[in-house]
């Protein structure tokens, strides 16, 4: 009976010792502050898990992965959920489940790329009022600019941010600033030509956070060049070809950074060029229904500024 | 050494016992498809589909090793006693912590054999389709592993005094809500007034922390690029010190119970 009696005094004791010790350690790897490979927390912005996946219609089966835990499980569910939408056609149905895929998994960088490709162009293209589509494009670069504040070491929502008002809106000057964070701000670093031929760059912790010059600095180079050719502003066509020698310079081999660098020094300040290329991009806005520019006598920000309500054309705005 | 051979050898017979069975072998065919079926994705890009591999296999392998272990686990004590078959045990030299520690081995190698067996079959198929092999993620599946073993312990706990449904409900419950560890902490300090807080921070404490042994968000994140030994270490020990505290007030339970 003693026996029985001293080592249930003793497994009691054992027992309050670890508890009490494993009490601050789990305080150490459950803080932010002093644990940094945890987690972000999620109370701070009110970020329901099982609403965000009810709404994202993942079902039973989300509902139950979400349970123990399996928030990325439950994202690529959703992410496939929306492919299978997509293909049935049913566009508006894809974007719940894109809002909680990328809720559930914010580093989830093709979901955001996608999810803002599909607002602004698919769901902006099958609106029929002007307040439909602006609402849409809106949204898509919403998505981007959340996409950059939850990956901000990352360059990918910044070239997707960059595209959608290069491509999309046709507003060049908006595309400026996130492709010179990437390229000029020192923060990200370019890839190697080495590494520009590994696979899976995107993947690779290190790798994933350079950039390729050949897609940011071209592009970057492009805008300053069709800038250049709106505003017939010589200081434009100059930052293009110092991107493009930036480019060459990063990496020697690059044939479309040498091409398009030799081709602009040469054509710079031919009038004939600048007025076709003028003419071309007229059509290309006609074709796309962006909003039309004033060519040439105005500063970028005064052609640009007051246009920037999307890619719908002033003329269905002026209708309503 | 005859301190611990009978833990030992009851460990092994539990080993043997579940795996003549049929439950375990129908839940790893279950396991081993959902490993498969997890490795189809939608992706394009190939750094997604790795990223999303990754993902899925490391879920799998974490639901199915806890879903087993519940399943396989709320049965050992239980069982025992309702067959009568503890009887014949405790009346040879064998005490009865010595029969708890043995049923909890034997919990243990069974949470190995299925660890090993998906994560085997995870890696060859991440071979397979990406011709890659992450480091990173033997140190994940190690975790898992540690995971379902605090699991078993406090499997083992509950079913010392609590029916097997009970046992069952609970266990999933503790998981569950384990593996938002970190976030339960979270609420308890966010919170302005003192004394809210308190609930929220008994119910992390008395929960084991499975969210810390949870590597899939360094890995997806890409916030790790190697494990630093503390880094596994300090989560491993934080759970070794939960498990023995299950396993001391399960055997303290275990000693007074009537049989």
């Amino acid at each position: 009976m003693r026996a029985r009696q001293r080592s249930a005094v003793v497994l009691i004791i054992l027992a309050l010792v670890c508890f009490l010790a494993h009490w601050p350690l789990d305080n150490y790897i459950c803080n932010p502050k002093t644990w940094q490979w945890r987690e972000p927390s999620r109370t701070s912005t009110g970020e329901d898990f099982f609403s965000v996946v009810l709404r994202g219609g993942g079902g039973t089966p989300a509902m139950f992965a979400m349970l123990g835990g399996q928030r990325y499980l439950v994202a690529n569910i959703l992410w496939n959920y929306a492919d299978v939408m997509f293909h049935k056609g049913k566009i508006y149905e894809m974007v719940n489940p894109f809002e909680s895929c990328v809720t559930l998994n914010p580093s989830f960088l093709e979901a955001w790329s996608v999810y803002g490709w599909h607002l602004a162009w698919n769901l902006n293209a099958d609106a029929k009022t002007y307040s439909e589509k602006y609402k849409w494009l809106r949204d898509g670069e919403k998505v981007y600019q959340r996409a950059i504040a939850a990956n901000p070491d990352k360059p990918r929502p910044l070239f997707d941010l960059a595209w959608l008002n290069l491509q999309r809106r046709g507003n060049y000057v908006e595309a400026i600033a996130p492709l010179e964070k990437v390229f000029y701000s020192g923060k990200f670093q370019p890839l190697t030509v080495d590494e520009r031929k590994k696979e899976n760059k995107d993947y690779d912790p290190e790798l994933s956070k350079k950039f390729d010059a050949s897609i940011y600095g071209l592009r970057l180079a492009y805008v300053y060049k069709k800038i250049g050719i709106i505003t017939e502003d010589q200081a434009y066509f100059q930052k293009a070809i110092d991107t493009y020698a930036k480019c060459k310079e990063i990496n020697p081999d690059d044939k479309d950074a040498i091409r398009l660098y030799d081709e602009l020094v040469q054509k710079r300040y031919d009038k004939a060029w600048i007025k076709k290329e003028q003419d071309m991009e007229a059509k290309i806005r006609e074709n796309f229904q962006m909003d039309p520019v004033h060519f040439g006598g105005k500063s970028a920000n005064e052609i640009f500024n007051g246009t920037t309500a999307g890619h719908t054309g002033l003329q269905e705005r002026d209708s309503l | 050494m005859s301190l611990f051979r009978p833990i030992f050898l009851i460990a092994g017979n539990t080993v043997t016992g579940i795996l003549r069975g049929v439950v375990l072998n129908v839940l790893l065919v279950m396991a081993a498809l959902l490993i498969v079926a997890s490795m189809s994705t939608s992706a394009f890009e190939p750094a997604q589909v790795r990223r999303m591999l990754i993902d899925s296999g490391l879920a799998g392998i974490t639901i199915m090793g806890a879903v087993i272990a519940i399943l396989t686990g709320f049965t050992m004590i239980p069982n025992e006693v309702d067959n009568r078959t503890v009887y014949p045990v405790l009346s040879k030299p064998v005490q009865r912590w010595q029969f708890v520690l043995g049923k909890f081995c034997g919990a243990v190698g069974i949470n190995a054999i299925t660890v090993g067996l998906l994560s085997v079959l995870f890696f060859l198929l991440f071979w397979l389709k990406i011709k890659l092999f992450d480091t990173r993620l033997v140190m994940a599946v190690v975790m898992i592993f540690a995971m379902t073993v605090v699991l078993s312990a406090l499997i083992i706990f509950f079913s010392t005094f609590m029916s097997w449904i009970g046992t069952i409900i609970v266990s999933m419950v503790v998981w569950f809500v384990g593996s938002y560890s970190q976030f339960l902490w979270d609420l308890s300090s966010s919170h302005a007034q003192g004394i809210s807080n308190v609930p929220f921070l008994l119910v992390q404490k008395l929960l084991p922390n499975f969210q810390a042994m949870d590597l899939r968000y360094a890995i997806v994140t890409e916030n790790v690029l190697k494990f630093d030994a503390h880094q596994v270490l300090l989560p491993l020990g934080n759970s070794a010190l939960y498990m023995v505290v299950a396993l001391a007030l399960a055997t303290l339970i275990f000693n007074y119970r009537e049989l």
